[in-house]
């Protein structure tokens, strides 16, 4: 550009008759500097050379070699992500296996000694779900929380994997081969000592024809058979009243009223599932046929929870009650005892023990009203003169005739008595005791503390344990020896008279374990070479042949037999049996005159509605699954009243400290509503020092107090000492999160109509009662339009009469949902991972409260308040009526369980998977367990009940394949399922042929939170206490 | 770079990156069997056909 010279600017300006324009200061100023600048070329620094020494030392060349190894280092960082490996299809496809669909498999649980029936539902060769097998005479299709459960203990991570042997207080690997051959030197080198071989309940006759075997072989041998909870106690009693025989059965389905006496029938015992079944029946809103539940007990428990009527009583005094009842009969003239019976006074003893006088005129009322068709029934851990006493009080009332002289209990192996058991300890500490055999069982941990069972091992020679994880018993031994799961186990039991049921193995060993009965059987057989995976299949094929198949006068031939019985699960015999029960009336003369001096604290120690006797200490899901009456959860506790607590100035979580003669524990507190005061109840089955990666160090070990010769019972204690202790520990409770002081929030499930309740005197009168006229016709404003829902809609209903809050239902929804077990501490900030909880809700005082239960789980309203506020519409809604959930859409604000009234949606605030106990559930192994027909949902994703969408999906492509119309008949949800007493229905709302359909549109049924007009489709039926007419 | 150089920082860098698949996360984390597990049906098992009550 030509340099333009100053005066030429000037000049130009003077000459321009235009205005002056200027882009800049310096430009109007004539600024020298700029001048010089544009009349330069190239701005400056454009045309220089490069300043090397100014370039940074960071060369391009690095630049690219750096940027690669952080490409590198991230690619690295990434391959932590789970290689899930190749989903290739069969090469050759098992003939059995339809790739999609499940197989079923008939088996026998042996979670306890009632051998339900189950259904095995396998995907791809692997269990993944385990039901009731509905052809099983006594279960009927139903199975309880730990059959449920129990799938997980196949999967468990902690299971022995090979043989071990103990060298130099160290296991190490040794092959069934060596352990096999030093096990049967040792076994014919005992001698003159015993081999001891310890066993829970026998139920199977096979099994039972094996240990026979065993002590033929191997004579020394002794068996010893033993069950920490069992009905010794009553069954003892039984003997002594009609002289022969066990306690039978009862028919709770033609009992008008039920007078249960700390027994928790309904909750606990191997019965469960039949008793609730039958109890349910009686408590019918359809056919409108109600008992009444009488519940007279120490602690609130399952049962209780449930009665018309209860009264709270520590359960030293029983006895005297019972008596007391038995004179005031006879006061009133309503019985005829020819024997004396005491100086029990109903009256003072009401006073006494303050109960309420107008409650136990009712109780006397009903019981003299209702001859033959009442049952008293005492709980299995009183004392055996209760049970005499009111052996004696259903005699005199006509109420044997509940008693079922159709069904006999069959006894395979009957229980080693506890002398026997105390003989055994003698044995042992006198060195007379050569072998122990702990046969599938844990005596270091179940055995009355008073055996010092643990010392005593240091006595024997040589311990073997056979099982499927460490526990306290195989620690101290010499071999551990680990066994099958029972899903990979050949079996059959015998629990019943009319039928056998059998149990076969749906999948072949996952580890290189052996069946127990096998090991024993290659004991037997003396040559460890001579071991074949097949050789107890084949022994119990045998037995059937030759002891069994006889006995069924079939015509078919013995292997049609047996594949059929295989395919069925059980076998029906003819087998008629006609009990009579002739009570003897003289042992009334043995019973106490006057009751016991009770002083001090009554302890009670029940077996866990979760963990029973510690056996499944190791399952993460009952350990988080609420304790249906306190809702704690991954802990024991010591239950006492608010008067007990107050008085050694405790609270929750305070610690106490309970000595019972020379034993004591220190636990932590529950201040329980409805206990009674100066008794305490602890559940055992926690506090175990060895049970796995899940169960180890969890709770107190209440077993620390099961000393049996200072007890009224093996389980019942009185005169014990308790005393408060410095410290605290958090116990972690799944509801009670929220603030109820404040007056808002005070008696909401009354004002909200969460709770709805009545009598059922109330109900026969009008059956209308709860339905308001006003209520029903008023129009609720809406934001959203309404769909018509014209074609199959899915509704469910839930029979609170019915519902008794077990959890079984929950713990159904666990396994078919691939719920991941979160832990104490997410339990303590509110994040289990429930989709459908039990809500609990007390009324009335602490002392005697009254207690409603309702399930609550996704109510798949109609106008969600989820579904707007969703911002990435990871909520939707189907045609059918479901509230939808797509999970991969899902980016986590929360905003729909913000907006959810029932709090029913579950957020993944961690991978609980790789969260929980060091990625526990993370294991190959536990993969396994994983249903996969349900996604797994990982960390930052919400979710909530599906209605078990992948069953409706599933029924959808049946029909459409079968060129059927679906059904709301076609499809249960798991938790139907698993409902022992058929509270649940699920079915089409549109479709009234169902059975369903009477519920959705019962007269007592009612939608929670209807007031929110967002229409949900889960109906309550409420429910009814069956009081006398006068409390209506 | 020169080829030294080249070679050492690679070699630098292999040791870093086995060091880092070791530590520190793997190290502390609790082993886990790599055995692995074969679902294998059992052949012997009779399967049902129906799943209802009476073979329904």
């Amino acid at each position: 550009m030509p340099d333009i010279r100053d005066d030429e600017i000037t000049k130009g300006a003077a000459n321009n008759p235009d205005p002056n324009y200027w882009r800049s200061f310096e430009e109007l100023h004539r600024d020298q500097s700029f001048i010089n600048e544009i009349n330069k070329e190239f701005k400056e620094g454009a045309s220089e050379s490069p300043d090397i020494s100014g370039i940074s030392a960071f060369s391009r060349r690095k630049f690219l070699a750096l940027l690669g190894a952080s490409a590198a280092f991230a690619g690295t960082a990434c391959t932590n992500y789970r290689d899930k490996g190749e989903i290739i299809p069969y090469n050759k496809k098992p003939a059995e296996i339809t790739i999609g669909k499940a197989n079923y498999y008939a088996s026998t649980c042996n979670g306890c000694s009632f051998a339900c029936g189950v259904l095995i539902k396998t995907r791809e060769g692997r269990p993944v779900k385990i039901d009731g097998n509905p052809d099983h005479p006594v279960s009927q299709g139903k199975i309880c929380a730990q059959g449920q459960a129990s799938i997980m203990g196949l999967y468990d991570p902690d299971r022995l994997k090979s043989p071990k042997s103990n060298n130099n207080n160290r296991f190490v690997d040794i092959s069934w081969h060596d352990a096999d051959a030093e096990i049967i030197n040792e076994l014919n080198n005992v001698g003159s000592k015993e081999i001891a071989l310890i066993t829970g309940n026998i139920v199977s006759p096979a099994e039972n024809k094996l240990i026979h075997d065993f002590i033929n072989k191997y004579p020394a041998a002794k068996v010893y058979s033993f069950e920490q909870f069992n009905e010794s106690v009553r069954n003892n009693a039984w003997k002594k009243c009609y002289g022969t025989g066990e306690f039978p059965l009862i028919k709770w389905n033609q009992a008008e009223v039920v007078v249960s006496l700390d027994s928790d029938f309904l909750g606990m015992g191997a019965n469960k599932i039949e008793n609730t079944r039958l109890f349910a029946e009686r408590r019918d809103v359809i056919n409108k046929k109600f008992n009444r539940l009488y519940v007279v007990e120490s602690n609130l428990s399952l049962t209780g929870m449930n009665a018309d009527y209860r009264l709270k009583l520590r359960p030293d005094a029983q006895y005297a009650f019972v008596m007391a009842i038995l004179n005031e009969l006879r006061k009133r003239n309503a019985i005829d005892v020819s024997r004396d019976t005491g100086n029990f006074s109903l009256e003072n003893f009401a006073g006494e023990y303050n109960l309420s006088k107008k409650d136990l005129n009712y109780l006397m009322d009903d019981l003299m009203n209702n001859r033959g068709r009442a049952i008293v029934y005492a709980g299995d851990q009183l004392p055996v003169n209760v049970h005499i006493a009111v052996n004696a009080l259903n005699e005199y009332l006509g109420n044997s005739k509940l008693y079922n002289p159709d069904a006999e209990k069959i006894n395979i192996l009957p229980l080693s008595t506890y002398d026997e058991l105390k003989n055994l300890a003698e044995k042992m500490k006198a060195g007379q005791v050569g072998m122990v055999i702990h046969y599938d069982a844990n005596p270091v941990y179940n055995f009355p503390v008073n055996f010092n069972y643990e010392e005593l091992l240091n006595n024997v020679d040589i311990i073997v344990s056979l099982t499927q994880v460490e526990n306290e018993s195989s620690i101290n031994g010499n071999y551990i020896l680990p066994v099958h799961h029972y899903l990979e186990s050949w079996g059959d039991a015998k629990t019943r008279n009319g039928f056998y049921s059998l149990r076969q193995p749906v999948i072949s060993p996952l580890y290189d374990t052996r069946q127990k009965e096998a090991i024993l059987l290659n004991w037997i057989n003396g040559e460890p070479s001579s071991f074949k995976e097949t050789v107890y299949h084949e022994y119990l094929m045998d037995y059937w042949k030759t002891e069994v198949y006889p006995g069924l006068n079939s015509k078919l031939s013995f292997k049609t037999l047996w594949y059929g019985a295989l395919h069925d699960g059980v076998v029906l015999k003819n087998e008629k049996v006609s009990l009579s029960f002739t009570f003897n009336s003289s042992v009334l003369a043995d019973l106490p005159s006057s009751a016991i001096n009770i002083s001090g604290f009554a302890v009670h120690i029940k077996e866990s509605y979760a963990l029973k006797d510690g056996r499944y200490a190791n399952n993460g899901w009952l350990q988080e699954l609420p304790h249906p009456v306190s809702k704690v959860t991954w802990d024991n506790y010591a239950a006492v009243s608010s008067t007990t607590a107050k008085k050694l100035g405790l609270e929750t979580n305070d610690l106490v400290e309970i000595k019972i003669s020379d034993n004591s524990l220190t636990i932590p507190v529950l201040v329980q509503p409805g206990a009674a005061d100066n008794s305490i109840t602890i559940e055992t089955g926690y506090g175990r020092t060895k049970a796995g990666t899940v169960g180890e160090r969890v709770g107190f070990n209440a077993n620390k107090l099961s000393n049996i010769s200072t007890g009224l019972s093996p389980w019942l204690f009185t005169s014990a000492e308790v005393n408060k202790v410095p410290g605290n520990y958090k116990l972690v409770l799944a509801q009670t999160f929220y603030d109820f002081t404040q007056s808002l929030k005070q008696d909401l499930p009354k004002k909200r109509g969460i709770i709805k309740e009545g009598t059922v005197a109330e109900y026969l009168s009008n059956p209308g009662f709860m339905i308001h006229e006003e209520e029903k016709s008023k129009e609720l404003p809406s934001v959203n339009p309404p769909f018509p829902y014209n074609k199959l809609k899915w509704g469910m209903s839930i029979d609170l009469n019915k519902c008794l809050s077990c959890g079984d239902c929950v713990v159904a929804c666990l396994v078919e949902n691939n719920i991941p077990v979160v832990g104490k501490d997410q339990v303590n900030v509110g994040r289990e991972m429930h989709w459908l909880r039990i809500d609990r809700y007390y009324s009335g005082t602490m002392e005697d409260p009254a207690v409603s239960n309702q399930p609550m789980l996704c109510q798949q309203c109609d106008q969600a308040p989820c579904e707007n506020v969703c911002p990435v519409l990871a909520t939707t809604h189907s045609p059918d009526g479901l509230n939808q959930m797509i999970y991969n859409r899902c980016v986590g604000t929360r905003y729909c369980s913000n907006n959810c009234p029932y709090k029913v949606r579950r957020f993944n605030f961690f991978n609980f998977r790789d969260d929980f106990r060091d990625g526990y559930q993370e294991s190959p192994v536990f993969a396994l367990l994983q249903n996969p027909e349900v996604t797994v949902r990982s960390r930052g994703v919400m979710e909530k009940c599906t209605f078990c969408i992948q069953r409706i999906a599933e029924a959808k492509a049946d029909a459409v394949r079968e060129g059927k119309e679906l059904k709301g008949s076609d499809v249960t949800t798991a938790c139907k399922d698993a409902c022992s007493t058929n509270a649940i229905k699920f079915g089409d709302i549109n479709n009234k042929e169902e059975e369903f359909y009477k519920y959705r549109n019962h007269e007592l049924g009612y939608y929670v939170l209807e007031e929110l007009n967002i229409k949900p489709n889960v109906t309550y039926i409420a429910k009814l206490r069956n009081t006398h007419s006068e409390e209506a | 770079m020169n080829r030294k150089k080249f070679f050492s920082s690679f070699g630098i860098g292999l040791t870093g990156l086995m060091l880092f698949k070791a530590l520190p996360f793997k190290f502390f984390k609790k082993k886990v069997s790599d055995k692995k597990i074969y679902v294998k049906i059992n052949p012997l098992a009779i399967r049902r056909q129906k799943i209802g009550g009476k073979n329904a």
